[in-house]
């Protein structure tokens, strides 16, 4: 089978929403059912995209699909972002990216199944090496909140690869953009262990931002990791964006509420997509 | 009494897992309270403070000080965001202990 990808996947909602579409044929793919994906066409790549494709062919290699993933050769700022991102690393077999590299916006792809003190620190690095102005209330936000979602794909999502994150700081706004995507039972299934009671995703999704609803109450997982992430978040400036099968939310400061919604296609997972301003 | 000090940062190693990071230090306050000392736990010089470090951290604590008593258990912050973090586990780790008698 061979899915191919065109045009921009940026980081907007419906540029995910579509990469999720477009990628429904492998999701649905048999153990076993040899895959390729093609970004030959693609002109721009973001970082949920990036974050996305990785966790794609992971779950892949682990379903023995032999996943392949051709990446774009152009135009030549994405195949630099190919680079600098880990994608070449990851899917060709190239050199590690120099993180240090003055032009390099990027954090390459960090792959996680546990929440140690050191995951994070490339990602500050990198945004402070840009905005060396980024103030210590930005850092504690950006680091505590990205926390969060990393202990939450570790204790709850049963992701059998783990999670991915993928991460650039964008100088022309001066953002911060950071995914962080597992392939786990999602919100819905998660929530239900403990709550049996919950609807649908979407009723799952108005449960976990409102807080309390961890899926174990354990003493490391209140359940108040996606509310403050849907609190802090906006509060300071930014956006957040969580899809699980097929629902969205998202919340930023020009939203009085988070709004929750229905997505036309099913991510089998759960997603994260933080956008900071620096 | 005897007021001891725990610095979080002498446990903050890149990689160390937090949880872990967080049972120890809970396990350090409870030494302490058995010896009869009040005890501060001081997250200064420490970025990035995940609520799952303060969750287990206090679950730890709360099991020896069921009510996290003031006088004898207090923390020491580095900013404003580790204080709020600080509020938001503690009221869920006394409310997680009543749902649970």
């Amino acid at each position: 089978m061979r899915v191919n990808l065109a045009g921009a996947f940026d980081d907007r909602d419906q540029d995910i929403e579509q990469l999720i579409a477009e990628l429904q044929p492998i999701y649905g793919a048999a153990v076993s059912q040899r895959w390729t994906l093609s970004c030959r066409k693609c002109t721009y790549l973001g970082p949920f995209a990036v974050a996305m494709v990785h966790a794609t062919w992971a779950v892949g290699r682990c379903r023995d699909q032999s996943p392949k993933i051709v990446l774009p050769g152009s135009p030549g700022e994405l195949v630099k972002f190919c680079r600098y991102s880990g994608m070449e690393h990851e899917f060709r077999g190239g050199a590690s990216p120099d993180v240090d590299h003055p032009q390099n916006e990027v954090l390459p792809l960090t792959k996680f199944s546990t929440a140690n003190w050191g995951l994070l620190v490339p990602l500050v690095r990198l945004v402070k090496r840009h905005r060396p102005e980024f103030g210590e209330t930005g850092e504690e936000v950006l680091h505590g909140s990205l926390f969060e979602v990393i202990q939450n794909v570790c204790d709850h999502s049963g992701s059998p690869v783990g999670g991915s994150m993928s991460a650039r700081f964008m100088s022309g706004t001066n953002q911060v953009r950071v995914a962080i995507v597992d392939r786990g039972v999602g919100v819905l299934a998660s929530l239900r262990t403990k709550y049996p009671d919950t609807r649908d995703i979407l009723h799952a999704f108005e449960r976990v931002i409102e807080g309390n609803y961890s899926a174990k109450s354990r003493p490391n997982n209140m359940g108040l990791g996606i509310s403050q992430l849907f609190g802090m978040i906006p509060a300071h400036g930014g956006r957040v964006t969580l899809m699980s099968q097929n629902g969205v939310a998202f919340a930023s400061d020009g939203n009085r509420r988070p709004v929750i919604r229905a997505m036309r296609a099913a991510y089998p997972g759960t997603a994260l997509f933080i956008t900071l301003p620096a | 009494m005897k007021r001891s000090v725990i610095q979080v940062a002498d446990h903050v190693k890149p990689d160390a897992d937090i949880v872990e990071t967080a049972r120890q230090v809970g396990d350090l306050v409870v030494a302490s309270l058995q010896r009869g000392e009040t005890v501060a736990v001081s997250l200064r010089g420490v970025r990035g403070v995940p609520s799952s470090f303060l969750n287990v951290l206090l679950s730890v604590v709360a099991a020896e000080l069921p009510g996290l008593d003031g006088e004898r258990f207090s923390m020491e912050f580095d900013s404003d965001i580790q204080r709020e973090l600080f509020s938001r586990s503690r009221d869920a780790v006394l409310k997680s202990r009543q749902r649970a008698g």
